[in-house]
């Protein structure tokens, strides 16, 4: 069919011309923070700034070998990525499943829309304290407040979803008689994805934050607790290598979440 | 209710090979209430709508915007349910009958594939309870053959974004019948095209019709298309939607463009172009 390579020819121009603007976007993101870094050093070095208040990023990188090589970071960055993981698994399951039910049943969602607005407004970080006194200083409670942070986003944008969906693609799923849990593996879910996905980014963040503020309240171990100790001690480079990390966390995750939802939702590749 | 499912003679697949079901509409009348909720405010869409429709028939329904085409169609679906009157499809009720719906417009998934969105009805249980009769390979099977019916053979992988809006539409007549639908039910699926498109998917909607040999029930504002392709058309008038008259075309179809100005044609035409401006 001629038809057929006229029409596979433009998205495929399309998207070569994408990922050459796409390989330059990275380019130039990377000189900038080059760029950046050079800078601070330049600087650091030249007014002569102590290194407690601000440390060079020669210092910090010296720091995070010393770090690496006692084998402490490793142990920080697995308690805090095993937290991390199991919060924001909980979170992922249960904002997408309760984003999708509020989405479809009319009552639920009644019922959950003003806990939900009201908890995601309240600055449940404040509410830190409180689950320590009930879950205690380990494992359970540090999951949880990453859980609760990350929750909110993936629940709300879900339900965004199911609200964008077309009208008429719900009519196809009626007029073929299709069942409830049908039209939400077949049409909800699938619709609302990019929605979801969405949710997700904004959760890494989210659960984040979460993970260095439950540290704050009490933990023997995590990133968290190496930013808390670090400025204690008066090693700055500590604090700093501790936020890179995190930073750097948020970063490979949200890059991630990209990557599935290229592979999940693929007819969404020409429209980006 | 349950017996009359059972002895239903013609359930299941051979009867949609056989030309697709009778349909039966009585006195039927569909309200919607007044949104402010003021008593008597609501709108009649339909009022005393009485129509048989003999099995693989072709019937086009046409009629000035706002009188109820729409809702006739999604009655008949049963997308919703009539105020009065009753709707019977084949021996059974319109919730049990099998329907392929082609919408208007966007409608196809941008999520499926072409061969994944005509592939949508054979994967629901409504169609097929046995989950071993829904295994991939055949759903793909009966998908592939719909896709070559409607002239896509080559597009299966692509997403509906990809493809013109011609094509779409094939796409969308297919996944209606992929089912093997009992009734065709077409809301207006050529209007948001161009007048070219229009003409060929309406010379290819003859021949599917007529090898699909489903009953199908076609709305359409364009009173040249629906008597180009029907064997009766319906003039509904506005507010409330009534029958206002049904008009025979005679010629056996598949017709030939040439059928369009031939004098059956173009006399049928003009009545039914005096009937649907009169008011």
């Amino acid at each position: 069919m001629a038809a057929a390579e006229t029409l596979s020819e433009a998205p495929r121009a399309a998207a070569r011309r994408r990922s050459r603007g796409r390989r330059t976007g990275t380019w130039v993101g990377v000189v900038s923070v080059l760029g950046g870094l050079a800078l601070w050093e330049t600087v650091v070095s030249l007014s002569g700034v102590s290194s407690l208040i601000l440390p060079a990023p020669s210092k910090i990188v010296e720091a995070f070998g010393e770090l690496a090589a006692s084998g402490d970071l490793w142990l920080d960055l697995g308690t805090s990525l095993r937290q991390f993981g199991a919060g924001f698994a909980i979170a992922g399951v249960l904002g997408v499943v309760f984003g999708l039910v509020m989405g479809q049943a009319r009552y639920v969602r009644y019922a959950s829309e003003p806990w939900v607005l009201a908890l995601y407004a309240t600055p449940s970080i404040g509410l830190a304290p409180l689950f320590i006194i009930w879950l205690g200083f380990g494992f359970q409670a540090k999951a949880f407040i990453v859980a609760l942070m990350a929750f909110f986003p993936v629940v709300i944008n879900t339900l965004s979803g199911v609200e964008s969906l077309a009208r008429e693609w719900l009519d196809v799923a009626t007029s073929f008689k299709a069942g409830p849990v049908e039209r939400f593996l077949k049409v909800a879910f699938p619709g609302a994805l990019p929605y979801i996905f969405t949710g997700l980014r904004l959760a890494v963040g989210r659960g984040l934050v979460g993970i260095v503020v439950a540290d704050f309240f009490g933990a023997q171990q995590g990133l968290g607790f190496l930013i808390l100790q670090g400025a204690q001690r008066f090693r700055t480079t500590d604090v700093f290598v501790g936020t890179i990390l995190l930073a750097a966390l948020g970063v490979i995750l949200t890059a991630l979440l990209r990557l599935a939802e290229r592979k999940t939702c693929p007819w969404r590749l020409d429209v980006r | 209710m349950c017996a009359e499912v059972v002895v239903r003679p013609s359930a299941g697949e051979p009867r949609a090979s056989l030309g697709g079901a009778g349909l039966t509409l009585a006195a039927v009348g569909k309200d919607f209430p007044d949104r402010s909720g003021t008593p008597g405010g609501g709108l009649v869409a339909l009022d005393g709508v009485d129509l048989t429709v003999r099995p693989g028939e072709f019937i086009a329904v046409v009629g000035p915007s706002g009188c109820g085409k729409t809702t006739l169609l999604r009655l008949i679906a049963g997308m919703t349910g009539p105020t009065r009157g009753s709707i019977v499809v084949g021996a059974g009720e319109v919730r049990d009958a099998r329907t392929g719906f082609v919408f208007q417009h966007a409608s196809l998934y941008p999520w499926r594939t072409v061969l994944q969105n005509v592939a949508f009805g054979l994967e629901l249980r409504a169609r097929e309870p046995r989950r071993s009769r829904r295994t991939r390979g055949a759903v793909r099977a009966r998908a592939r053959e719909l896709v070559e019916l409607v002239g896509l053979a080559g597009f299966e992988s692509y997403f509906p974004h990809q493809i013109s809006g011609g094509m779409q539409q094939r796409a969308n007549l297919a996944r209606a019948l992929a089912i093997a639908p009992e009734l065709l039910l077409m809301d207006e699926p050529f209007s948001a095209l161009d007048a070219q498109t229009r003409e060929e998917l309406q010379i290819e909607l003859q021949r599917i019709a007529v090898e699909a040999n489903t009953t199908t029930v076609f709305v359409t504002h364009d009173i040249g298309e629906a008597l180009y392709l029907a064997d009766r058309v319906v003039v509904l008038t506005g507010r409330p939607g009534r029958i206002k008259e049904v008009l025979e075309c005679p010629t056996a179809r598949p017709r030939s463009l040439a059928y369009q100005v031939s004098e059956e044609f173009l006399g049928l035409r003009d009545r039914a172009w005096s009937l649907v401006h009169r008011d």
